[in-house]
């Protein structure tokens, strides 16, 4: 997303990255129980991940995350109107770039006096799987820790069942945090 | 908001607000929600829309874990 917003803020397009609750706290983040604690773990990632976007930061009982749907890594296209343009569940970068190329196009054609009606449109999107569960392990150890793996991991078995919850575990294994 | 900053994440997390989502926030064309945000690097609040004010916006929504 980073790539993305340093080539197309040039093209008028703000980015901005919207702090919210921990999605995975743990003992390495735990959860807000302070506005400042919530803004030094903003600090944290801003820092970890090298963010150059603006980082907003929602209030410490989510009024905004709330509105917006409360997922913990989504992202909304705003159009100056003050209309929702896009929305997706997860972040990803392909299918964001490819709705601000076509935005865009379309901004120009009504610039250009042609007449054009809105439609309502839906994407299912697809976000890679390869190494998936092993990135996203390695990213809750890193990130809450130990305790935010295993609470995933005991989720996982009881939304989607065991089998789901093994192929975590498995992947686990393979990430050196994870040895004793 | 009840226990809206859980310390342990929730068993039901997945029926709970994943399955919400399609069917209660907003969609496209539907007016964005607006209200104060705070600037990390300014510490100042300004509403969120002054980020649409001029132009498109992408919102990328995120925590550190």
């Amino acid at each position: 997303m980073e790539d993305l917003a340093a080539r197309l803020g040039p093209r008028g397009f703000a980015f901005a990255f919207l702090y919210v609750r921990e999605a995975h706290p743990g003992e390495l983040a735990g959860h807000h129980a302070t506005f400042a604690g919530k803004c030094d773990l903003a600090r944290r990632l801003r820092d970890r991940w090298q963010i150059a976007r603006p980082i907003l930061v929602d209030d410490l009982d989510g009024p905004l995350h709330a509105a917006y749907g409360m997922l913990p890594n989504m992202t909304y296209i705003v159009g100056q109107g003050g209309r929702v343009l896009y929305r997706a569940m997860w972040t990803d970068a392909a299918s964001i770039e490819w709705a601000c190329d076509y935005l865009q196009r379309e901004a120009q054609e009504r610039r250009t006096s042609k007449r054009v009606a809105p439609f309502y449109s839906e994407l299912r999107g697809f976000r890679a799987h390869d190494q998936y569960a092993r990135i996203f392990m390695n990213g809750l150890l890193e990130g809450g820790g130990r305790r935010a793996a295993d609470e995933f991991v005991a989720a996982t078995e009881a939304t989607e069942g065991r089998a789901a919850a093994d192929r975590l575990r498995a992947a686990r294994q393979e990430l050196p945090e994870a040895r004793p | 908001m009840d226990n809206y900053n859980y310390a342990s994440f929730p068993l039901d997390m997945d029926d709970a607000v994943f399955g919400a989502f399609r069917t209660q926030a907003p969609a496209a064309g539907d007016p964005a929600p607006d209200g104060p945000v705070t600037d990390l690097a300014t510490g100042q609040r300004a509403p969120l829309s002054a980020l649409w004010r001029s132009g498109p916006a992408v919102i990328e929504f995120g925590s550190y874990t």
